[in-house]
């Protein structure tokens, strides 16, 4: 396996030399690949803020309720930027700031915030995945209604930027991206025959690789996601599917992958737990996970929050590679979100409360360097990735900076921001587990696929 | 002076039978049940009058549901012509099926091996009813690592016995008996308290009068035990249909509905369309109808084993 290397140092250079100006070309990934809608530029997005419309009738103290939904490695990480905000102060203002910070299960979140935004009693600020931007845009204020878009847009990569604008408006500030890629086991590879410091870079390779470990272990070669959850089982899915050149959706978010690209995967998916014996057919929760953690899967797909989880995992030497991986592959995709953090809509919140609250979410995306450094996910503003801190990373060899490049390589695309129902819901990509368990057969979990998207897009 | 005295005008309302025609033990109930009728007003006949109203609307606009659009029995006909609806339906029917017989019978024979003169009575009585405190998310997160496929307690036992014991939660033909199982074993013991009063309250007089006349064993439990336990066996049948016909938490928790969406449950579909597809409107017609099959069951038990011929 032979892989066009680029070092860390060539890496590190590159963003040295590049700058603001080179993070910023990151745009590479518009990822509208599916999404007409999301053609938005991001420039002239109907900035209508003036930064002190409120008079500066800022009383001497705020407190800024903020809803959050990490967990795992990440939770510790957000609640120490908070606890860093809270002690440092550090907006140019007069007035006390104070965040008042609520985490929920990510499983519950969207119920809660929803139910909290429905029913009038919204948090201050709340974090976001990039893909509910459309669907919730009846429930958040634009972030340009409460702060200057037009002169803080350059604080973030264009990508960061594309990423959270909706038809032409800004909807919420990002704080990252967090794409897909393969965590591998350096020891099984071994074993298997395997240079465990050459992965796979193609199908060819990936299928090679696969094969060794089935054939020379007794581990598992493959967990398409550690949770084996619909949700993350549609990152894969996808990823591989916009690889063959399929597509997942039309202009008017009508699903359409039941189309050869969507049947080929779909059918991988069944041969990997059957004649190809890569993984057991379960759909036991977290069984990848268990098995990657215990040293009896070789590879698992996941997202860029995995090395926090990895980080406390005791002699699991693991390392790292593209997901471009896919069969038939005509070209370089992969699945990417984002976190964003909005301002729900909410009575009664001033305008200079409000204004606060943009000053504290800009603070967050561009001023903590440990969201990326610590958390591993690809940070939204330009600063960070010249900072030390990013580029010390203990995760920037391993992943950060093959993240970087599929960046810099245009190779994301974006989970769907559909304009109705929840497009993180797990029901909408159960039937890939069904698959993966061999409970259905691949044409009819498509069907079936297809008839819940369908009906959960539609009012 | 109490305060009902106070309340209609002292002694010489205490010593009046009736006030506005009305019996002063009438008022007096009455007085006394307000704040509760006040409570049961507010969080249980508002909201049920709401999400009436609710389920022949639909909401333009999510976050406004101030914003509503009259659509008359739309919701309903749309779910009568839903399959997801039939097979959250086929699912819960299943569930019950299985758990509510086992809940009532299981309740029944343990209430009446612990009556009888048993070592250890009283141990035996707190471990039956001590699973019956737990939450129910508790419930789901233990049972769903001993349910655990790969590293569950009951398949490392039975990896002893045979090479691949079965995914409990994981296996379509499986999961809706391994969630009534683990919820049979979590509630019992509420029934089990209230058959074992229900039988220690029988005359024993009855017994020795049927040993009189030759009737022990089966005979004596057909004619006497069950007879005289009807009353609890009506109110506990009612309650785990009720209770059962509403299982959420066992799929939301351990199964998100899978696989295959065999566990799907109504409940949890009308969790689903309402707080995640935020069809408020479709989920409230949903609970009528779930309003409705129970009051049809209700009818059916009390025609089927309700007081007939007493």
């Amino acid at each position: 396996m032979v892989r066009e290397a680029i070092t860390s140092s060539t890496r590190r250079k590159f963003i040295k030399s590049a700058g603001v100006a080179g993070t910023v070309a990151l745009a590479g990934c518009a990822g509208n690949g599916d999404n007409g809608g999301d053609s938005g530029s991001g420039s002239g997005n109907g900035d209508n803020s003036d930064g002190g419309s409120s008079g500066n009738t800022r009383s001497e103290s705020y407190e800024i309720t903020f809803w959050e939904l990490f967990s795992g490695g990440e939770g510790p990480i957000m609640e120490s930027i908070v606890n860093k905000f809270n002690e440092e102060q550090p907006l140019d203002t007069d007035a006390e700031v104070t965040i008042n910070r609520q985490r929920t299960p990510w499983n519950e979140y969207y119920n809660k915030l929803f139910t909290a935004l429905s029913g009038g009693e919204a948090p201050d600020m709340a974090i976001m995945h990039a893909a509910y931007l459309r669907a919730w845009d009846g429930g958040i204020d634009p972030i340009g209604t409460y702060a200057d878009t037009a002169s803080i847009k350059g604080d973030y990569t264009a990508s960061h930027w594309d990423l959270v604008t909706v038809d032409g408006n800004v909807n919420a500030l990002p704080m990252d991206m967090h794409p897909l890629g393969v965590y591998y086991n350096k020891d099984l590879f071994e074993q298997a025959g395997l240079d465990p410091e050459s992965p796979p870079t193609n199908w060819e390779e990936f299928q090679q690789a696969g094969n060794a470990v089935v054939e020379n272990t007794d581990a598992h070669a493959f967990t398409q996601s550690p949770y084996n959850d619909g949700f993350g089982s549609y990152r894969v899915w996808s990823s591989w599917v916009k690889q063959q050149g399929g597509s997942l959706y039309d202009d008017e978010w009508n699903p359409t992958f039941d189309s050869e690209a969507g049947q080929n995967v779909a059918q991988l998916f069944s041969d990997m737990t059957g004649d190809m014996g890569w993984s057991k057919p379960t759909s036991e929760a977290n069984w990848g996970n268990n098995a990657f953690q215990n040293g009896t899967c070789a590879m698992a797909m996941n997202g860029t929050w995995y090395v926090a989880a990895l980080a406390n995992v005791d002699g699991l030497n693991w390392g790292f590679f593209e997901p471009t991986v896919g069969p038939n592959k005509q070209q370089d995709k992969v699945w990417a979100d984002g976190h964003s953090i909005v301002l729900p809509k909410k009575q009664g919140r001033s305008d200079a409360k409000s204004e606060i609250a943009a000053e504290v979410a800009h603070w967050m995306t561009t001023q903590n360097p440990s969201w990326g450094a610590e958390a591993g996910h690809l940070p939204a503003a330009n600063s960070i990735y010249e900072s030390d801190a990013f580029q010390n990373s203990p995760y920037y060899d391993k992943t950060l900076n093959k993240y970087v490049e599929m960046a810099e390589d245009g190779d994301y695309f974006y989970h769907p921001k559909v304009p109705n129902g929840d497009p993180n819901a797990q029901n909408w990509y159960t039937w890939l587990v069904d698959i993966w368990a061999q409970n259905s057969e691949p044409q009819a979990a498509i069907d079936s696929g297809i008839q819940t998207v369908s009906n959960g897009i539609s009012e | 002076m109490g305060i009902t005295e106070r309340i209609m005008g002292g002694e010489n309302a205490t010593n009046s039978k009736t006030v506005m025609g009305l019996r002063k033990e009438t008022i007096e109930g009455v007085l006394w049940s307000l704040p509760y009728l006040a409570v049961f007003t507010v969080f249980l006949i508002w909201p049920a009058l709401k999400g009436l109203y609710m389920s022949f609307h639909t909401y333009p606009n999510k976050f406004d549901l101030t914003e509503t659009e009259w659509v008359g029995l739309q919701n309903y006909v749309e779910l009568f012509r839903d399959p997801v609806f039939y097979n959250a339906m086929e699912g819960t029917l299943l569930f019950v099926a299985i758990s509510v017989p086992a809940l009532v019978i299981l309740g029944l024979i343990m209430a009446l091996g612990v009556n009888r003169d048993v070592a250890g009575k009283r141990t035996l009585r707190a471990i039956y009813f001590s699973p019956y405190v737990l939450t129910v998310a508790v419930v789901t997160l233990v049972w769903g690592q001993v349910y655990s496929q790969s590293y569950g307690l009951i398949n490392y036992y039975l990896g002893f016995f045979i090479d691949n014991p079965p995914g409990w939660l994981t296996s379509p033909d499986l999961v809706m008996a391994a969630l009534a199982f683990m919820t049979v074993w979590w509630l019992v013991g509420f029934n089990f308290v209230i058959f074992l009063a229900a039988r220690q309250s029988i005359p024993e007089r009855l017994y020795e009068a049927a040993r009189l006349d030759g009737a022990t064993g089966w005979r004596a439990f057909k004619d006497i035990t069950l007879p005289q336990m009807r009353n609890s066996v009506v109110f506990v049948v009612m309650v785990q249909f009720i209770l059962q016909f509403q299982v959420f938490a066992q799929p939301y928790v351990m199964t998100q509905g899978g696989p295959k969406d065999t566990s799907d449950t109504l409940v949890y579909y009308l969790y689903r369309s309402a707080f995640s597809q935020q069809q408020f409107g479709y989920g409230a017609a949903m609970g009528y109808v779930l309003v409705a099959i129970l009051i049809i069951i209700a009818i059916v038990n009390f025609k089927v084993i309700g007081d007939s011929n007493d």
